[in-house]
């Protein structure tokens, strides 16, 4: 055997025979990444969450409303409720976002701005989709790296470096690819939960030619917003289910009336 | 377990003897400088591994100077030091694609997956057996003794030969 052609495949052929044997393994269990992966989620998504627990609107009137329309879509999606954390924050700040660990925080003036619950229930839906695709912790590694992400999990966050989060994550838009993947999500969560999807477009059309208010945080975000509105259109049309109600009208208009006061 | 673990280290050796590594007859007696510098090559790698492992490119580069510096030098020297540069070569491509694997995986460009768990343990297993199989080099041909690695011996044979 001095031939070392065959002799270097012999030593490939081994290499990759042990390679592949090892990856037959289940190392992740052994390993525990995800568990040390949900540990670092958790602990950030309650650091972020910290800094906003002063503000956070907790009326019933206001909290069950929200919270009827995330069971539907949990339900009709099968997701389990619990993951999902929604809070509403007392802002004047037309936004909504996601925090690690599956917090949503959706401004009291989103809700105002909102014509009826189906626009809402389809932020809420584009906020559960990031959560599901794993966006948000991506975005921080991104923006962020993932050294500091390890760090702040382990030390806690200086100051500055919790500003630079909370910057990222409530005013720095997501790759187009991953808002394009969270509104199609999106519309599927809408149209298995029988939501009417359309209202959400109208939505973000509406605030598109309400473009010069500054306080659009939510649109400043989010880009390109007429594309996105006719990519749920068409959506929709493939959603063949047909649309229920969420809530009753004096409930949607006791929710505004208070998230107004 | 101490029976064990010498029981598998002499099994280890005994298969490094009979198929990885063998000891071969050289065409003329070596001095004693050449085996200093022969073995030295060996070292050298050994060194270099250890230096190019967060950069798996220094290894190569720092072997081929070292061959570079010899290059001259007698055939015994020669063939060694050309060993101990083609047995790097692999090490660069191995520790290459698994530090830029997991460089992507870091920046979130991949995924951690039970592949490059396995290809980690793979390339670690593959770095010792060079690294045992370069530090047991150094010591037979300090002895004077040439010693022929599987593949990498055979190729230096084809290069040395023309």
């Amino acid at each position: 055997m001095k031939n070392p052609l065959v002799q270097g495949l012999i030593l490939i052929a081994v290499f990759i025979g042990f390679w592949f044997a090892l990856s037959q393994i289940d190392w992740k269990p052994l390993l525990r990444t995800s568990e040390t992966k949900q540990d670092a989620e958790k602990k950030l998504g309650k650091l972020i969450f910290s800094t906003f627990e002063s503000k956070i609107v907790h009326r019933k009137s206001v909290v069950l409303p929200l919270d009827s329309i995330k069971l539907r879509l949990c339900k009709a999606n099968n997701i389990d409720p619990i993951s999902i954390r929604l809070y509403v924050v007392r802002s004047s700040e037309i936004n909504a976002f996601a925090l690690p660990y599956g917090y949503i925080m959706v401004n009291t003036a989103l809700i105002e701005s909102c014509k009826n619950e189906e626009a809402l229930a389809g932020v809420l839906a584009h906020e559960i989709a990031h959560i599901q695709k794993k966006h948000i912790v991506k975005k921080l590694i991104k923006e962020l790296g993932s050294a500091v992400i390890i760090n702040i999990t382990t030390n806690g966050a200086g100051g500055e470096i919790m500003r630079e989060m909370l910057h990222v994550l409530t005013s720095t838009a997501y790759d187009r690819s991953l808002e394009a993947e969270a509104d199609q999500l999106a519309t599927k969560y809408l149209c298995s939960a029988k939501i009417d999807a359309l209202p959400f477009a109208d939505f973000l059309k509406n605030m598109e030619s309400n473009n010069d208010d500054e306080a659009l945080k939510w649109l400043s975000t989010h880009p390109d917003n007429d594309e996105r509105a006719s990519q749920i259109e068409s959506g929709v049309q493939q959603c063949e289910t047909k649309t229920e109600r969420i809530l009753a009208t004096t409930t949607w208009e006791t929710l505004l009336e208070k998230v107004k006061d | 377990m101490a029976f064990n673990f010498t029981c598998i280290g002499q099994l280890g050796l005994e298969y490094f003897k009979r198929i990885m590594i063998k000891i071969r007859p050289f065409s003329y007696r070596p001095l004693e400088s050449e085996k200093e510098q022969a073995s030295n090559s060996y070292l050298m790698s050994l060194v270099a591994i250890i230096a190019g492992l967060p950069l798996p490119i220094l290894n190569l580069l720092a072997t081929f100077f070292f061959y570079l510096g010899n290059r001259k030098s007698t055939p015994f020297v020669r063939w060694h030091c050309l060993q101990a540069l083609f047995s790097q070569v692999t090490l660069v491509i191995i520790n290459s694609i698994l530090f830029w694997w997991t460089i992507a995986i870091i920046t979130d460009k991949a995924a951690f997956t039970n592949e490059y768990i396995a290809y980690f343990i793979t390339v670690v297993g593959y770095n010792l057996v060079e690294i045992v199989a370069t530090i047991y080099s150094a010591i037979q041909t300090r002895k004077g003794l040439h010693v022929e690695w599987f593949f990498y011996g055979t190729l230096v044979n084809i290069f040395t030969s023309k």
